[in-house]
This record gives C-alpha cells, structure tokens and sequence, in this order.
C-alpha cells in the first residue's frame, strides 16, 4: 500500500462515517413515519425514500449534481452526501423493521404508567429498536463505502479531495501498469467490506431478542 | 455521545484542511502532469494533485464550478470554450500529438492502415466526448475504413482506458496518440497513420489560483518541453 492508497482508504472512511452520521437522524425519523403512518403520501414518501436502492446510482448523482448548491459540487461534503443518499433505504428499511417489531403492549403499557409519547419513544421504542438501527448504520456504512456512481457525477474525482477508494481503484485500473495497485485496492475494499456484513449480521441477530 | 459527536467532526473537518494545487488533466496527458506536479511541489513545498479524465468531462466539471487550478486539455475547441465563458483564462499550447493503432508488445509493424485495423476487436475512445475517439472516428472514416471497423469497434471512457483494454487482452487493437502508446511497456505500436491521420493539440490554462501558472511553467519551459519530447508529444506548433 502506497500512501496515496491509504489516503484514498482514509477518505473513504471518512466519507462513509460522515455519511451515516448524516443520515442516521432523519433515516430514524423517515423509518418511524414509514412504520406508524399509512395513505398515499406516505406511499409516495416511501417510494421516494426507497427509490436510491433501486435506481441507478449516475441517475442519483444527476439528480444531486442539479439539486446540490454548486458551491458543494466537486468537495468532499458532496461525495458525503451521495453516499448518505445512496444508502438511505438500506437504514430506513431495517430501522423500520426494528422499530414496527416493538412489543404495542410495551408501549402501552409505558402510556399506561404515565409517560407521555416522547418518553415512550426515547425509553421504550428507541432502546428496543437500537440493534435494528445499528444493523441499518453498518449496512448504510458499507453501502457508503462502495459508493461510485453517484459519487463521480457530483465530486468528481479529484486524490486527495474526493477521490474514495472504489474511485481511486477506477483511476489506477486505467493507469498504464496500474494493476498491482488495483489488487491491493480491491483486497481493502473486499476486506472493508466483509467486516461491514459481519457486523451487520451480529446486530441483525440481536434484533428482537433482547427483552427488558 | 458529546465526546464521539466531537471526534466524528474532528475526523471530518480534517479532511478539508490541506489546500493543494488541483490539476485536472485530460488523460493523454496524465503522464506529464504528473511530472510537472513533482517539480512544482519540490520547487514550492505546496501539494499538487492531479485529477484524471476525458477533455470534455472534465471541462464540463469546471463549468460547474469544480476547484481546478489548472487545466490540461487533449481539445483546444474546449479550452478556447472555457476561455470565452471566463472558466479559463491565458492558454497556453504545450504539445502536439499524432493517432497511432496499437497492439500486445510483440506484434509486428503493419503499413497498411486497412490491415492494421482489421479483423480484431478494436477499442477507441468514445467520439462523443472523447477527443482521441472522434479524431479516431474522423481518421478512420476519412480512410474509408469505418464501415469495416464500426461492428468491431469497444468505446472507452478516456484514452488511457483504451490503452489498458489493449494491456489487458481485452481488445487486441487500440487507437491512441503515439504518446499513450509510449507510456505502457506491455503494448506496442503496429501502425502510424501517415496521409488522413489527425494532429492534435494539446494545451493548458489557468482555471484557479495563480499559483497554477507553476505547473503550465513546468510544461512549457527548457526542461517541460524536453521531458514532453521524452513522453512521445511533439513540439507544439
């Protein structure tokens, strides 16, 4: 490993940490209205919400590269919020399933004992659903990691700056004699990325286990 | 949670903190920019990084306001574009540059243009945006040869692309400048194409700061233009 491959290995964990720690707060609240509230606005929130999963990620980047304020476009804060975006359903998706696998009578029984609805949600709801949420964040993590499609249309591919380790990995595959650093890079991400489903499954397993 | 909330700043600000010369550099030119980064960094002390694409994407990045400091085009029609919108300013030309068809290291000259081109999967740069690809595309038109090589032909994303599809295998001809060529041991040159064959010009400009104007200097001063000869550019014209 060259240092500029560990500066691409360190700007990606940078990104990728900056990106789940973006959507970590509102992927929890899009994941509590999609778990309560039914009818078509939520349906079309949720369709929104998902549509980065499903959709080609340049067509995610295109989006961003004509919504994004043009002073974000091609710095770091850009290829963070590409990944967030991108990853976006992979979190609301399992925090929602955390969250709707919450015991009612619990809860019912915390509004029964006074506590009011914030309450429940910080106290009950939220603990019991923190291992759904976790599992969310490592999976949304690893999903940043791998970011590329949307990350080159709004942050270009600049080392140092927004260069990430799969864009560093393109680079160097179209760089005469670029295959060794290619394969040091590729091993990285496969390594990075095992760890990241790893965690994702230990959590997964804790999901609904856990009783008070 | 505070403490973690501040170290995941810290580890987040700390990126946007050095502050380099950013050289975006059509990708026939990604060898010499490099070169010239190391000099203006070792004659500076100041980091230079070197962003590498095709003409067009990357002029089409600085039009949207990316932090290029300079800019390195394989097209002068999109740099003069650049300068008349006010995205670029003092041009400069660097070098200039003639299409050749590679091959695996090892294969034989051909001097025909027909036989050099026939029969393989041919990969080029796409002529949409690529400038290398649409003079490949022009050249080989002009010759008479594109209704042959057209079903045959792979189209890549920048010119160094095609030159690695040929290292690879996965195309067994390519059409690149002669310097591309010279810039990989594992592929050879089997043709120069001499009557129709496009030249073209390579130059540069200040996009950002006026510290750029340092790596154009090492470009094209006694020692950029020698090092320029060395990678397979000619002189400009």
């Amino acid at each position: 490993m060259t240092p500029a491959d560990w500066e691409a290995v360190g700007l990606s964990l940078r990104v990728a940490a900056g990106a789940t720690g973006l959507a970590l707060v509102p992927g929890v609240g899009l994941a509590v209205v999609l778990a309560r509230k039914r009818g078509p606005w939520v349906g079309a929130l949720d369709l929104v919400v998902s549509l980065p999963l499903v959709l080609p990620p340049v067509v995610t980047g295109y989006a961003l590269l004509l919504l994004l304020p043009r002073g974000l476009l091609y710095t770091w804060i850009a290829a963070v919020v590409a990944a967030a975006v991108v990853g976006l359903p992979l979190l609301v998706h399992i925090a929602r399933v955390g969250i709707e696998a919450v015991d009612p009578d619990l809860k019912a029984a915390a509004r029964l004992d006074g506590a009011g609805r914030w309450d429940v949600f910080r106290r009950v709801t939220l603990p019991l659903a923190s291992p759904a949420i976790a599992a969310g964040a490592a999976l949304h993590f690893g999903r940043a990691l791998g970011e590329f499609g949307a990350t080159i249309v709004v942050a270009g591919n600049i080392p140092g700056l927004t260069q990430t380790l799969p864009l560093a990995l393109f680079a160097r595959m179209h760089q005469a004699g670029g295959d060794p650093a290619s394969l040091r890079l590729a091993a990285v991400s496969v390594a990075v990325a095992a760890a990241c489903w790893g965690i994702y499954r230990v959590l997964l397993g804790r999901v609904g286990r856990w009783r008070p | 949670m505070t403490r973690q909330a501040v170290a995941l700043a810290a580890l987040l600000v700390g990126c946007g903190d050095d502050d380099p010369i950013v050289v975006f550099a059509a990708a026939s030119l990604s060898d010499a920019a490099s070169v010239a980064a190391e000099r203006v960094e070792r004659g500076t002390g100041r980091r230079v990084v070197v962003s590498v694409g095709s003409t067009a994407l990357l002029a089409r990045q600085i039009e949207r306001g990316a932090p290029a400091d300079v800019f390195l085009a394989a097209d002068p029609e999109w740099l003069d574009r650049l300068v008349e919108r006010g995205h670029a300013r003092e041009p400069r030309a660097l070098a200039t540059g003639r299409l050749v068809v590679i091959g695996p290291r090892g294969e034989p000259p051909v001097a025909s243009a027909r036989a050099a081109v026939g029969g393989e999967r041919l990969a080029m740069g796409d002529p949409s945006h690529v400038p290398a690809g649409t003079r490949a595309h022009r050249t080989l038109d002009r010759l008479g040869l594109w209704d042959d090589v057209e079903r045959r032909v792979v189209y890549h994303a920048d010119v160094r692309a095609v030159v690695a599809a040929v290292e690879t295998g996965a195309a067994r001809r390519g059409v690149v400048y002669a310097s591309d060529a010279r810039a990989s041991s594992r592929v050879t040159v089997v043709h120069r194409f001499e009557s129709g064959g496009e030249s073209i010009a390579f130059a540069g400009a200040l996009v950002g700061e006026a510290d750029g104007q340092r790596v154009l200097d090492a470009l094209t001063d006694e020692e950029g233009r020698a090092g320029l000869a060395r990678l397979g550019f000619d002189p400009p014209q």
